[in-house]
């Protein structure tokens, strides 16, 4: 580009040189600051396409040819899609009844390869839309077999938005729920631990703010109810559940407290072997922040989370992981890779084999955070990081075999105080995440909240569908079966 | 939930972190606007019939860098987005009646001082700049930004999205059509000083408008 400052032309009608002294002037830094802080001293153009420069210049004659070009491509597009509308299988909505079990084929995957997830239905009409949120209520699926189902969710009600968990069940694959009639009102439960498609339990928190512990072994159709591990104030603590059977369960809990900007609170794991007649509490280390907890067999726990972070240094997060060969009696430090950070979305495909998500802020600020693969098999002593990842922060995870994982990924642009206003995804790899492949979710559902596959071949996922404004209802998706 | 957890760890940790970038998008928008200032400002007083329109067609040029500041690219290519966009601007800017805010009022009476002044003006630029306003929009702004901007062919080539080769042939067809405008106007034997300039400058070769700016 030539310098203009020596580009003399006397046909110019500005004097650039003068220009360029003009330019210095104090009034040019008030239209700086009025066009950063958006003062009202110009007169902007609307938003639109007439902002977006139009570096190639049409000469009207050309207008006139790209007009019948648009016109031509147009009416090819709306032929195309006439075609496509008469000759596609018709895409079946839920119907009005909202237990609605039409399925339709999702999707293709991405990467053709990829089997495709349907949407089989809303899980329940009893609390299908949720006021001002996405998945901030905590949805949680727990699949033990191919047909049998547990969700939790919390619906708001009433002025105060008191939140009341809801736990549905379905024994027949998602075509039809019923909510568990619960022996007595919870205010928050834990996502249901299942050591058989009949037999599960959950914790729950009392109207006085005492631990219970409900216990299944009929599918839900009957609920046993125990006091909880004495302590226990669910009410303040957050709590993960794993039941290796219907007498053994461990839970892990820690002081709301415990997290990163406040005083470490006390972290504990709470074990039974008598169906919950009496808990024996572990503690696990103080700055131990537990989000996921699973046992396998007889002897094999582990526990996921974070360190907490030292007072004054909130965004310090490391991850970190206990194992326990004991039955969740003693507890041990895991190895893990030196950049690990909180690691959720546990998920053991035997005793051995163990897989969580690890996620950190990305370094690109504009993608928020995201996640990787961590995997483990040597029953949760060392973690070492999968080759790849999805590029997306994982909701949750289900690894029905040690090569074979599901994972739910979200933009992270959303956060869990906002609605969720981009489309996620499932992820699948199935070489212990070298290579992962997208599965787009069906039209109309958004994030996927959990994931849960009973065997390879059969998964679900509990993912939200975006009815209008900020109300979202649950849904069921599933892929083989 | 845990990621929930993790949501809000993240944004606590980065809660000084929209200041921060607040403040290099600021940055960044200052190092634009004070490169392309000058440039713009003459764009648009050579386009526009008073240095009040001339300051709103700037103002508003830089509003919409400001708001599109992802999309205004690095180094010099960034003067060929401005004047991209000044072009929409100025299509837009005589569609509407408008009256000018005090700010920009107040500019376009300090980029008065550097419009060529009456007593420079010559008739025989006046009738050759007569016979330029004959020719149709696309002729008149390629030779303008070949002369007036001093865009070299690559520069053109990049905002007109073609090669230097058609550039070249879009310059010649538009002198070749400013000359029979001229001839039309009883000035192809006076060859003013303007003409001359608008017939035969031609845009440095891509090589040399590379060397110049590195």
């Amino acid at each position: 580009m030539t310098d203009i400052s020596e580009h003399s032309v006397a046909s110019d009608p500005v004097s650039y040189p003068e220009l360029l002294k003009l330019c210095s002037d104090p009034v040019f830094d008030e239209l700086f600051q009025a066009i950063v802080t958006g003062d009202d001293v110009l007169q902007s153009l609307p938003e639109g396409r007439d902002e977006r420069p139009e570096l190639v210049a049409v000469s009207p004659a050309r207008w006139a040819h790209r007009r019948r070009l648009i016109i031509a491509l147009a009416s090819s597009a709306a032929a195309a899609l006439l075609i496509a509308a008469v000759t596609a299988p018709s895409l079946q909505t839920l119907d009005r009844n909202h237990h609605a079990v039409a399925t339709h084929g999702g999707q293709p995957g991405l990467q053709g390869a990829t089997p495709a997830w349907h949407l089989v239905g809303y899980i329940s009409p009893s609390w299908r839309t949720h006021p001002s949120a996405g998945l901030q209520f905590g949805l949680s699926l727990t699949c033990p077999d191919a047909n049998t189902c547990y969700a939790v969710d919390f619906q708001v009600q009433g002025y105060q938005q008191a939140r009341v968990p809801g736990v549905e069940v379905t024994d027949d694959g998602g075509g039809s729920w019923w909510q568990m009639a619960l022996p007595l009102p919870l205010s928050v439960v834990s996502p249901v631990a299942c050591s058989g498609a009949e037999t599960c339990a959950l914790l729950g928190d009392d109207s006085a703010g005492k631990a219970e512990f409900l216990e299944t072994a009929d599918g839900g159709r009957s609920w046993a109810a125990t006091a909880g591990p004495p302590g226990l104030t669910s009410q303040e603590q957050l709590v993960q559940l794993s039941c290796v059977s219907e007498a053994s369960c461990v839970a892990v809990a820690y002081g709301r407290t415990g997290r990163a900007a406040g005083p470490a609170g006390a972290t504990i794991a709470y074990s039974t072997n008598d169906s919950g007649s009496t808990w024996t509490a572990t503690n696990l280390p103080p700055d131990f922040v537990p989000f996921g907890v699973k046992c396998v067999g007889s002897s094999m726990c582990v526990a996921v989370g974070r360190l907490n972070s030292p007072a004054g240094s909130p965004g310090n997060l490391p991850g970190m992981a206990l194992y326990s060969a004991d039955g969740g009696s003693t507890w041990n430090t895991a190895s893990l890779p030196p950049t690990a950070g909180p690691l959720t979305g546990l998920s053991c495909a035997n005793d051995s084999d163990c897989s969580a998500s690890s996620s950190a802020p990305a370094s690109d600020s504009k993608t928020g955070i995201t996640s990787s693969l961590l995997i483990t098999a040597d029953g949760g002593q060392s973690w070492t990081p999968a080759r790849s990842s999805p590029r997306q922060f994982i909701t949750a995870l289900s690894c029905p075999s040690a090569s074979q994982c599901w994972a739910s990924g979200l933009d992270s642009s959303d956060g869990p105080g906002q609605s969720v206003r981009s489309e996620g995804g499932i992820w699948f790899t199935s070489d212990r995440g070298s290579t992962w492949q997208q599965s787009p979710l069906p039209e109309g559902t958004r994030a996927v909240a959990d994931i849960s596959c009973p065997s390879a071949s059969t998964c679900y996922a509990i993912a939200v569908e975006h009815a209008r404004g900020d109300l979202y209802r649950a849904v069921l998706l599933a892929y083989g079966g | 939930v845990p990621y929930c957890d993790i949501y809000r760890d993240v944004a606590e940790r980065r809660a000084g972190k929209p200041e921060d970038e607040g403040q290099q998008r600021q940055e960044r928008f200052r190092a634009v606007y004070e490169a392309v200032r000058p440039r713009l400002a003459a764009y648009a007083l050579r386009r526009t019939s008073s240095p009040e329109d001339a300051a709103d067609v700037a103002a508003e040029t830089f509003a919409i860098a400001w708001r599109r500041l992802d999309d205004v690219p690095e180094g010099d290519d960034s003067v060929l987005w401005f004047y991209a966009t000044a072009r929409r601007v100025l299509a837009n800017h005589y569609r509407r009646a408008r009256r000018h805010s005090e700010l920009v009022r107040r500019i376009g009476s300090h980029l008065n001082a550097a419009l060529v002044t009456e007593e420079a003006v010559d008739a025989e630029r006046v009738a050759a700049l007569a016979a330029l306003r004959l020719l149709d929009d696309d002729d008149r702004e390629l030779l303008l930004l070949a002369t007036w901007e001093g865009l070299g062919s690559a520069e053109l080539s990049r905002l007109l999205n073609c090669s230097s080769t058609a550039v070249r042939l879009r310059l010649h067809r538009a002198r070749a059509r400013l000359a029979r405008e001229m001839e039309t106007l009883g000035l192809a034997e006076k060859q003013t000083q303007t003409s001359r300039q608008l017939l035969l400058h031609a845009p440095a070769p891509a090589n040399e408008a590379e060397g110049q700016r590195s």
